[in-house]
């Protein structure tokens, strides 16, 4: 066993051999302005008897070759590695350099990339204290080579000709820093620069940290949420979720909560799960073979060219059939994708289709303006003809699965219970059930738009409380049971009420096509291979929301007969008063709620009452109002109020009361509190309420 | 001597225990501020029996909540609850029946 731990350890006693520092990414992904690097402890004696192993102070190549040996050198220590700002490496000051161990005794070791914009000599120069080299790949032969730009402290340069524009050229800085002063800037100037007498300069833009070639964008996906000023975009967060069966969603193993800024604004890039999976289509590529697995047969001529081909079916793998593949390339003869548009556009998206097939041959038919080339085909020996116009051919069919993205969605997270019914009865209130009236009472049923107080056509999405394909009385039912604290509205989640609509759509909205919009939380991303940055801009719209109190207001107003009211008016505000007292009567407490609406004409008010639940049951009431009313007790607390759903207005002062059971027969003072919601006049006209 | 036993009748006379009169309840509103709990019984003093009215005011002037209440001559004593209120501070006001503020007491709200 000791031999075997010693067999184990001896090797690294002997050689001294460090572990590597962690690979540190101050700059996430490779790319441009980024450099990599080693940084190393140096002329450190102490760990070599006070002897030292090199030049301090490198004075060739082969100096610097030495110090940064740090696997053979015990006065040197590898300490720092990653991948940085090639701006960070190559100005200054002290406060932003690449990571060191000390101020003193440091060295690094800079690669990258110089990939220039224009064609031509480069001149570069290096300027460092202490000291430094510079080695570059300028014949993109994959080998680094000295520039002999000197090795002394202060500024040195160096031309180097025949660089090419756009190609990715390898070099490397190495860099000294003993004690007292440091600097380290890398500088150059283009042909361009050079002719114009310009000074030597950086540009980060110009180094990459790896082949400009090699380079892959980032997937970049930035989703904003447009949302009414009276929704805290904050409250809610999103994942991102993949379509793992059929209306089954799981969410993506590398997403995590995004929250909304305060802008609406999500940028759900690490979420995305990039792995491409087969996509159930397969792309078929005929080459010569032994077997003739394809027959030709000759074309009918009415519609130009129309071929049928029969692939045999045993060709085919298990599950796979013509209704699963996207392109059929057979030798040099046909291609599905490439050789016809006869019926491109519109039609078959690739000029071929399915047509009957039976248990030996799989059949499609193939469009095409001119003859198939059979005579003058390159595989010749492949084709054999059957006569009458048909062919066979010997060939091998090859099925390959396309690959994408997995199909995504981004979903917002589900608020509690609680936050869902405060967030829809902030929403869904009088004044939207009472324009909704007002719009059915003017005719405007159907979606007909005559009722003219809707004036945008999403606001007829947001009454179809039923989710059909129009608002009619069956969504002012659902309101108005909706106030009384019914179920028929029901609200399971928030995808029971926010609607999602890309903005450029939401902003046209028609009133007849209110039932393509369903209430969901989830979008898709709709990824596609090639593309690498998305940008989302989704209105959230709520259903209920009739009056648009918290769904942006579309910026295209729908063409509509005459002129539609205010729906809000703020430059004379009208008041009206709200009288209310509690009275212990008969070991009852008694409340009593008084308007008086000054002669204002309200059509619809709507009004909070609080109490004490634990002390008191409500056990009656009685309204008074002349209109229809309203009364949703949710224990401690009771939404109620009243609201035209014809012509005329509520009564000039309504009566509201409520007695309650009560444990308490001493006081009642605090045992319950109103709390005004709205009212709005006939006009619509938001009113403001006194309490008195 | 005379002086002397007046002396001394004095000086036992001032030395009798003082009256004090232990049924006496202090009103509530006798203090500018009151610390009160959830349920709070309030004791006050009422000139005639007849209607008044209880009223929350914030320190803003506005109403919160009013209770209507026939109230006895002399003591009076009843509960006022804060547990639906969201200030930490309001005022109870006495009111008659003719909207003559009699009484009022900042209230701090220890819920």
């Amino acid at each position: 066993m000791k031999k075997l731990l010693l067999s184990l350890l001896l090797p690294t006693l002997l050689l001294g051999q460090q572990s590597d520092p962690t690979f540190v990414n101050t700059v996430a992904n490779d790319g441009q302005n980024a450099i990599t690097y080693k940084s190393f402890k140096i002329n450190d004696y102490a760990s070599n008897n006070n002897q030292s192993e090199y030049n301090a102070h490198p004075t060739n190549s082969a100096g610097f070759d030495a110090m940064f040996d740090y696997a053979n050198k015990n006065t040197t220590t590898w300490t720092h590695q990653g991948r940085d700002t090639a701006t960070k490496a190559f100005t200054w000051p002290w406060s932003n350099i690449l990571p060191r161990h000390d101020n003193s005794n440091f060295g690094w070791i800079i690669e990258g990339y110089f990939v220039p914009p224009t064609s031509g000599t480069y001149s570069f120069q290096l300027n460092s204290d202490d000291r430094s080299d510079f080695w570059f790949d300028a014949n993109d032969d994959g080998t680094i080579t000295n520039t002999g730009i000197g090795m002394g402290n202060g500024t040195r340069t160096v031309d180097i000709a025949n660089l090419t524009a756009d190609v990715s050229y390898k070099f490397r800085v190495r860099y000294e820093q003993g004690a007292g002063g440091a600097n380290l800037y890398l500088k150059w100037k283009s042909p361009e620069d050079t002719a114009a007498g310009a000074a030597y300069a950086f540009n980060g833009n110009t180094i990459w940290s790896i082949d400009a070639d090699d380079y892959v964008e980032p997937l970049t996906y930035n989703i904003t949420y447009n949302l009414h000023s009276n929704i805290t975009p904050s409250d809610f967060g999103v994942n991102t979720y993949y379509e793992s069966g059929t209306n089954e969603v799981t969410q993506n193993s590398n997403s995590t909560t995004v929250s909304l800024d305060s802008d609406g604004k999500a940028n759900i890039s690490d979420q995305i799960d990039e792995t491409l999976v087969g996509n159930g289509k397969y792309n078929i590529t005929a080459t010569p073979g032994n077997v003739e697995w394809v027959v030709t047969y000759a074309p009918m001529l009415t519609n130009k060219y129309r071929y049928r081909i029969g692939l045999d079916v045993r060709e085919f793998p298990s599950g796979v059939d013509l209704d699963d593949v996207n392109n059929i390339e057979l030798l040099d003869l046909v291609d599905t994708d490439g050789t016809s548009t006869y019926l491109g556009t519109p039609g078959y998206a690739n000029s071929w289709a399915t047509t009957t097939s039976d248990q030996y041959w799989n059949n499609f038919n193939y469009y095409t303006w001119s003859t198939i080339p059979f005579s003058s085909s390159n595989y010749s020996s492949s084709i054999r003809s059957l006569g009458s116009g048909g062919y066979a051919l010997k060939v091998e069919l090859d099925f390959t699965e396309e690959t994408a993205y997995k199909t995504q969605y981004v979903v917002f997270n589900e608020p509690t219970s609680t936050d869902l019914t405060s967030l829809a009865e902030s929403i869904v209130t009088v004044a939207d059930v009472y324009l909704a009236f007002q719009e059915l009472t003017d005719r405007g049923i159907n979606n007909d738009q005559s009722g003219n107080k809707f004036t945008h056509g999403i606001q007829y999405a947001n009454a179809n409380l039923d989710r059909d394909s129009d608002f009619d009385f069956d969504d002012t039912y659902l309101m108005l049971d909706w106030l009384n604290g019914g179920t028929a509205f029901n609200i399971t989640g928030l995808s029971s009420v926010m609607r999602l609509i890309e903005t450029t759509e939401y902003n046209s909205v028609a009133s007849s096509a209110v039932g393509n919009y369903t209430t969901q939380t989830m979008y898709p991303l709709s990824l596609a291979t090639g593309t690498n940055s998305y940008t989302k801009n989704i209105t959230v719209s709520w259903l209920g929301d009739v009056n648009m109190s918290h769904s942006p207001t579309p910026t295209n107003n729908l063409t509509i007969t005459g002129a539609p009211p205010p729906l809000y008016m703020t430059s004379e505000p009208i008041s009206i008063e709200l009288y209310s007292e509690t009275e212990l009567k008969d070991g009852k407490v008694h409340v009593l709620v008084k308007t008086n609406n000054r002669g204002a004409g309200i059509g619809a008010i709507q009004l909070n009452l609080l109490y004490n639940s634990s002390i008191l049951t409500l056990d009656s009431h009685n309204f008074n109002s002349d209109a229809t009313d309203f009364i949703n007790d949710q224990g401690g607390k009771i939404s109620f109020g009243s609201l035209k759903t014809g012509e005329g207005a509520i009564n000039n002062q309504s009566t509201y009361e409520f007695i309650f059971d009560t444990t308490d027969t001493t006081g009642s003072l605090g045992l319950v509190l109103i709390k005004p919601v709205e009212a709005l006049t006939t006009n619509n006209e938001q009113v403001f309420i006194e309490l008195q | 001597m005379k002086k002397f036993i007046i002396i001394l009748f004095l000086f036992l006379f001032s030395c009798q225990k003082d009256f004090i009169d232990t049924d006496v309840i202090p009103s509530f509103f006798d203090k500018n501020n009151q610390e009160v709990v959830s349920s709070q019984i309030i004791n006050f003093n009422l000139p005639d029996e007849g209607i008044y009215y209880l009223l929350f005011v914030n320190t803003d002037g506005d109403l919160v909540a009013r209770e209507r209440f026939i109230g006895t001559e002399g003591l009076n004593s009843r509960t006022i609850h804060i547990g639906l209120l969201d200030q930490q501070e309001i005022y109870l006001m006495l009111y008659n029946s003719n909207q003559n503020k009699l009484q009022e007491v900042l209230l701090k709200l220890n819920k």
